[in-house]
C-alpha cells in the first residue's frame, strides 16, 4: 500500500511537471516560428564567411610550417579572401549588423 | 520495493512516448509549449529512471534475495565493491544503466548544444526519446530488473572474472561511448528530418563524437587490461565476439571523425557523413545486441529469449529509417566542392576512411559469420584469429602509413617540392627503424619491422610538426620557446590534441607488435626445485602456498625468479576456487619492468604429487600498451576541452535563429 502511495505521489509530480508548460498562461513567445528565406540566406552566408577565415587561418599555419609553398599559398588564400569578403559583403547589404 | 521500481519504469516509458509524440508536435505544429513540456518529460524520465536505480541498488547492498536478479549476480559473502559491478553484471542491470546514462546524456546532449540546435532541437528530441522509448520497453517487458521469487537465504554470487577492479571501469566506459552516440545520431538524424544539412549538426555533434569515441577507445584499453591480468590466457585481445562488438563502431566513429573535417572545411561528404554516424551507432545497438541478446552462445538460445527480437526489429528500424532519410534528403546534400587532387589532406582522409570502414566490415563478417553458418548449415563455425591478424595487418598497415601521411600534405592540394622538404626526416626514421630492427635480428616477423619503420615515420612526422609550428609562433610572434609550444597547443587544440591521440596510438601499436609478433614462451611440469626457462629469466619451483579469501580458496604456486644470474623476486601465479560460485579462476603473475617488458606466468594445473604446470611469457615492450591509454585519453581531453574563443564564434554565427529564451 505504501509503496503504491509513493508511486502515484512520484507519478504525480511528474505528470505535472511535465504538464506545466502546456496548462501555464500563454506568452507571445509560444510560437516556434521556422526560419525565414531570410535568416536561411544569413546563416548560409555567415557559415560560408566562417568557413572561409578557418580556411585562411588554417593555410597561414600551413605556410609557417612549410607544408605549403609561396605561389599554392598566395593562390589559395586569396581565393578565400575573396570568399570570405563576398560573404561579408552579402550580409552588410542584407543587414550591416548582422555581419558584425 | 520493487512496485516502485517497475512502476517507475512504466511510468518513464509511457512519458518517452509523450515526450517523442509531443516534440513530434512541437516540430510540425510549430508549438514551443511542446517542445519545453518534451524537455521536462525528459527530466522526468531521468529521475524515474533514478528512483529505479535507487531500488535496483538498494536490493543490491540490502541482499535481498527476492529480486531475482540479485539472488542470481550477487551473495552475502561478495565483497561490497564488487555489488557496484553485480549491477551491470546482469543483463537487466546492463540495460538499465544504459537506460540511465542515456537519460542522463539526453538532458546533457540538448544543454550543451542549445546554443547551435535551433530547429533541430524538436526533432533531437523527438529521436532521443524514441531511443530512451526503446530501451525502457527492454525494461518493463522482457528484461525486467524488478522480478521478484521467494526470497533465497543466499545468492549465487558473480561470475569471479567479473570480480576484478578494472570491472568497475571497463563496461561503465564501454557504455559511456555506446550511448554518447546516440547524441550524435540523433543531431544527424534530426537534420535529416528539419531538412537542414548545413553544418550545424556536425558542429554540435563534434565534442559528443569524440567524447563517446573516447570512452570506447579507453573502455577497450580497460578490457584489454582486464583480459590480460584476469582472465589468463596470456594475450590482451582474443577477436571475442563482446571485444569486437566495440571496435566496430570504435572504427567506424573513427573514420567519421576524420571524413567530418573535410565536410566542414569542403562541404563534401555530406552523405557520407551522415552515414557514417548511423553506421557507428547502428553499430553500438548492435554490440549491446550482441551481448545481451544470447545469440553468441547459439542461434537457439536467441531464438528461446525474447529479448534479442527486440533488438533485431529496433536495428531494422534504425538502419531502414537512416537509409530512407538519406535519400529523402539527397538533393540537400551535395557536396559544395570537389576534390582537386589525390595529393590532398582530404584525399588521404577519404583513403583512410575507406580502410577503416573496410576493417570494420571484416571484423563485422568474422562475427556474424558463425551466426550465418548455424543459421544455414546448422552447425557453427567461425573465423579464428588469423583471419583477423590478416585484416590488421592489410588494412592497419596502410592506416598506420596515413596517420604519418596526412599531416605533412596541406588541404586541396601540395606541391612536389613542398613533399620533399616535409617527408625528407620521417622517412629517414622509419628507414634507420627499419635498418636497425632488422640489425637486431627482429626480421622474424616481417610486418613487425613493417609496423617498427611506419611507427618510427609517423612518430617523427608528429614531432616535427609540433617542431614546426613551435618554431614558426617562436619566429612570427616573437614568443618563448615553451609560450609558444603552449600557445601552440592552445590555439590549435584540435589539430595538435589529434597528433596526441595519434603518438597514443603509435605507442598502443608498438606494445602490441612488441607483446605478440616478439613474445617468447615456455611451459612445463615442475616439481619442487625444477627451473623453467622463458627468455632471459629462469623460474625455480620452491613449493605450493595456500591461503584463504573472503569467498575463496588460493593455491599458489612459489617461484623464484633470476635474471642473467641476478635475482629478480618471488612470483605467486595461482588458482583459485569460488565457493559460493562453484568455479575456479587463474591469478596470473606478472613482473614488470618499463625497459625489459612483463614476464607473465600462468599456474596451469597442480598434480597429485605436488608438481605445478607452468606457463610462461616474456613480453617485450608490453607496457607501452598501458600508458598507451594516458596519451590518447590526454590528446581526446585536449580536443574535446571546451574553447571560449570558438564557442564565442558559433554562438554569434547561429545567434540569429536561436529558438526564444534558448541563449
Amino acid at each position: 500500500m505504501l509503496a503504491a502511495l509513493i508511486l502515484a505521489a512520484i507519478a504525480l509530480a511528474v505528470v505535472l511537471f511535465i504538464a506545466w508548460p502546456l496548462v501555464r498562461p500563454q506568452t507571445g513567445a509560444d510560437q516556434l516560428d521556422p526560419l525565414t528565406e531570410g535568416q536561411r540566406r544569413r546563416l548560409a552566408l555567415r557559415e560560408e564567411r566562417d568557413l572561409a577565415l578557418q580556411a585562411i587561418k588554417e593555410l597561414e599555419l600551413d605556410r609557417s610550417t612549410n607544408h605549403i609553398g609561396d605561389q599554392d599559398y598566395n593562390e589559395l588564400v586569396a581565393e578565400y579572401r575573396a570568399q570570405a569578403a563576398k560573404a561579408i559583403a552579402a550580409l552588410d547589404a542584407e543587414d550591416p549588423a548582422a555581419s558584425a | 520495493m520493487a512496485l516502485i521500481g517497475q512502476g517507475a519504469l512504466i511510468l518513464a516509458l509511457l512519458i518517452a512516448v509523450y515526450a517523442a509524440g509531443a516534440s513530434l508536435w512541437a516540430a510540425t505544429g510549430h508549438d514551443r509549449r511542446f517542445l519545453v513540456s518534451a524537455r521536462h518529460a525528459l527530466w522526468g524520465i531521468f529521475a524515474l529512471v533514478l528512483v529505479a536505480d535507487f531500488i535496483f541498488l538498494y536490493a543490491l547492498f540490502t541482499h535481498d534475495f527476492s529480486f531475482k536478479v540479485v539472488a542470481d549476480t550477487s551473495s552475502r559473502s561478495l565483497p561490497t565493491v564488487y555489488l557496484i559491478t553485480a549491477w551491470w553484471g546482469s543483463q537487466a542491470g546492463s540495460l538499465l544503466l544504459w537506460a540511465t546514462i542515456l537519460s542522463a546524456f539526453s538532458l546533457l546532449g540538448l544543454r550543451s548544444t542549445r546554443n547551435v540546435l535551433g530547429e533541430l532541437q524538436p526533432w533531437m528530441v523527438m529521436v532521443l526519446s524514441i531511443i530512451l522509448g526503446f530501451f525502457l520497453l527492454l525494461l518493463v517487458v522482457p528484461a525486467s530488473p524488478f522480478v521478484t521469487q521467494v526470497a533465497l537465504p543466499d545468492g549465487n554470487g558473480l561470475n569471479p572474472s567479473l570480480q576484478n577492479p578494472y570491472m568497475a571501469l571497463h563496461p561503465p566506459s564501454l557504455y559511456f561511448g555506446y550511448v554518447g552516440l546516440a547524441i550524435p545520431f540523433s543531431l544527424a538524424m534530426a537534420a535529416m528530418l528539419a531538412g537542414r544539412t548545413d553544418a550545424r549538426w556536425v558542429v554540435a555533434s563534434r565534442r559528443w563524437t569524440l567524447a563517446a569515441w573516447g570512452f570506447l577507445g579507453i573502455g577497450m584499453l580497460l578490457g584489454s587490461h582486464w583480459a590480460y591480468t584476469e582472465v589468463g590466457w596470456g594475450g590482451f585481445w582474443a577477436w571475442d565476439p563482446v571485444e569486437n562488438a566495440a571496435l566496430m563502431p570504435w572504427l567506424v566513429a573513427t573514420a567519421f571523425l576524420h571524413s567530418v573535417m573535410v565536410q566542414e572545411r569542403k562541404g563534401m561528404l555530406k552523405v557520407w557523413n551522415i552515414a557514417l554516424i548511423a553506421g557507428a551507432f547502428a553499430l553500438s545497438i548492435f554490440g549491446t545486441f550482441l551481448t545481451r541478446s544470447g545469440i553468441l552462445s547459439s542461434i537457439h538460445a536467441f531464438v528461446e529469449t525474447d529479448i534479442g527480437w527486440y533488438f533485431m526489429v529496433a536495428l531494422a528500424v534504425l538502419i531502414a529509417g537512416s537509409f530512407a532519410l538519406i535519400l529523402w534528403r539527397l538533393p540537400l546534400l551535395k557536396a559544395d566542392q570537389r576534390m582537386e587532387s589525390i595529393v590532398s589532406r582530404e584525399a588521404t582522409f577519404l583513403f583512410n576512411n575507406l580502410l577503416l570502414v573496410g576493417l570494420a566490415f571484416a571484423v563485422l563478417w568474422g562475427v556474424v559469420f558463425p551466426l550465418v553458418t548455424e543459421a544455414i548449415g546448422q552447425v557453427r563455425e567461425s573465423v579464428s584469429t588469423p583471419f583477423y591478424e590478416f585484416f590488421v595487418i592489410a588494412f592497419g598497415l596502410p592506416l598506420l602509413l596515413l596517420m604519418g601521411i596526412g599531416p605533412l600534405i596541406a588541404w586541396r592540394r601540395a606541391s612536389l617540392r613542398q613533399i620533399r622538404t616535409t617527408f625528407l626526416w620521417p622517412l629517414i626514421g622509419g628507414l634507420v627503424t627499419g635498418v636497425v630492427m632488422v640489425g637486431f635480428g627482429l626480421d622474424s616477423s616481417w610486418p613487425g619491422v613493417a609496423a617498427g619503420s611506419i611507427c618510427a615515420f609517423v612518430t617523427v612526422t608528429i614531432i616535427s610538426e609540433f617542431a614546426r609550428g613551435t618554431a614558426a609562433r617562436h619566429r612570427v610572434a616573437g614568443e618563448s620557446w615553451p609560450i609558444a609550444f603552449l600557445h601552440l597547443i592552445d590555439r590549435n587544440r584540435r589539430r595538435y590534441g589529434g597528433y596526441i591521440v595519434h603518438l597514443g596510438v603509435i605507442m598502443f601499436v608498438v606494445g602490441a607488435v612488441g607483446a605478440s609478433a616478439y613474445q617468447t614462451e615456455n611451459q612445463g611440469l615442475l616439481k619442487k626445485g625444477e627451473s623453467l626457462t622463458v627468455g632471459s629469466n629462469v623460474l625455480t619451483f620452491e613449493g605450493v602456498e595456500r591461503a584463504k579469501g573472503p569467498n575463496y580458496t588460493e593455491r599458489a604456486a612459489i617461484l623464484r625468479v633470476t635474471s642473467d644470474g641476478e635475482e629478480i623476486g618471488i612470483l605467486r601465479p595461482a588458482q583459485r576456487a569460488y565457493i559460493r560460485e562453484q568455479t575456479t579462476s587463474n591469478e596470473v603473475a606478472i613482473n614488470t619492468t618499463l625497459t625489459q617488458g612483463d614476464l607473465f606466468i600462468i599456474l596451469d594445473g597442480i598434480s597429485a604429487d605436488g608438481a605445478v604446470r607452468i606457463k610462461a611469457f616474456y613480453k617485450p615492450v608490453v607496457g607501452l600498451l598501458w600508458l598507451a591509454g594516458f596519451l590518447f585519453a590526454g590528446g581526446v581531453i585536449l580536443c574535446v576541452w571546451p574553447d571560449r574563443r570558438e564557442r564565442k564564434r558559433i554562438a554569434k554565427r547561429y545567434s540569429e535563429e536561436t529558438l526564444p529564451g534558448e541563449s
